[in-house]
């Protein structure tokens, strides 16, 4: 083993510390991973997350944060609508509006519950205790010709 | 050896696109690990990079449709476990260094930032590991995985691989690292990853 290149016994111990750092993954993230196939649905279009205030500059955030008295802002857009989230109190209060206004109901998608909410004459919807976790929602239609919409996952 | 095992990545692709949930706990038993490290590096809590690898899973569940090029499905992953990451960060309440100490013990701000490149590169190599073949994967964890090193003949009795092979096997296997570390750390670079086509 004495005649091994250089270049491969440098590489050889960055493998070495690379495995010696990579934690052992905690056994109920794996299981939490193994279950997240069962929130595979097919069907819908996903409204993908296209503004989040976490990760727009300062200036902006604090212009439409402070404006609205939210934490956060988050608006998912799909070509069948678009819902807005205005989360505030350290995540605790969900404000939600949906367009068009075609949608009776918001299911607040957490992977081990959901939560079903009203949705009101203007759109809007509400929860003052929002459970902490990844959360999708999903916008139930008036009628069974309008498609449903769902929102991508995100971490809140 | 290596087409069959590249093979087995796109089959459990594959497999649980059509809703076989065996292919995807391999999935699962493949990547899990990249993505708490990606997590732990961007310097979240255990239970924020938990909500950050669930985070990623779910969206993965969404888009496992888009998967057009199985090989790419770690750079995604990457890309959208760091993004969520540095997202739940931003947000500030939860967001708690791993170790604090680790940066304010070093001299110069050089040293931070040396620290953090080589997060990142243990990061590139995991990620290269598992997009190499089975058999590399398992001699190169064999190599490196005792300290001091096992030497050859207990590493041929480790792996199954006769003594002869086991030096002409690692050079061909490290390079193959060598090349892979490059191609994922290009792919990972390139932020945002939106969608999974190639």
């Amino acid at each position: 083993m004495l005649d091994e290149p250089i270049e491969e016994v440098a590489l050889l111990a960055d493998v070495a510390t690379a495995l010696r750092r990579l934690e052992t993954v905690p056994a109920d993230v794996v299981e939490q991973a193994k279950a997240a196939f069962a929130w595979r649905e097919v069907a819908n279009a996903v409204a993908a997350l296209d503004y989040d205030s976490a990760v727009e500059d300062d200036a902006l955030v604090s212009v439409r944060g402070s404006s609205l008295g939210s934490d956060r802002v988050l608006t998912f857009a799909t070509d069948g609508g678009r819902v807005e989230l205005y989360i505030s109190d350290s995540g605790r209060r969900l404000l939600g509006k949906v367009a068009p206004n075609v949608f009776r109901s918001a299911v607040l998608r957490h992977p081990s519950r959901s939560l079903t909410l009203d949705v009101d004459a203007s759109g809007t919807f509400f929860v003052d205790r929002l459970p902490r976790g990844p959360l999708s929602v999903k916008c139930v239609p008036l009628t069974d010709s309008i498609s449903p919409l769902e929102t991508e996952w995100v971490a809140i | 050896m290596h087409n069959r095992d590249e093979g087995e990545l796109e089959d459990d692709v594959l497999a649980a696109r059509g809703g076989d949930a065996d292919s995807w706990a391999r999935l699962v038993e493949r990547f899990a690990g990249l993505i708490w490290s990606v997590a732990r590096n961007e310097g979240l809590s255990a239970t924020d990079a938990a909500e950050v690898s669930q985070t990623t899973w779910l969206r993965l569940a969404e888009h496992i449709d888009d998967v057009h090029d199985p090989e790419r499905l770690g750079a995604w992953l990457v890309t959208t476990a760091r993004r969520e990451a540095q997202r739940l960060g931003r947000v500030g309440a939860h967001y708690v260094l791993t170790d604090p100490w680790q940066y304010l013990d070093m001299t110069s701000a050089d040293e931070a930032d040396l620290a953090l490149l080589s997060a990142e590169r243990d990061v590139a190599i995991q990620h290269a590991m598992t997009l190499l073949p089975g058999r590399c994967r398992g001699l190169l964890a064999a190599l490196v995985v005792e300290e001091p090193p096992m030497s050859y003949a207990q590493v041929s009795a480790a792996t199954g691989m006769p003594v002869g092979s086991v030096g002409p096997t690692r050079g061909r296997c490290l390079e193959q690292l060598r090349v892979l570390i490059e191609r994922v750390e290009g792919e990972t670079r390139l932020e945002p990853a939106k969608g999974l086509r190639s």
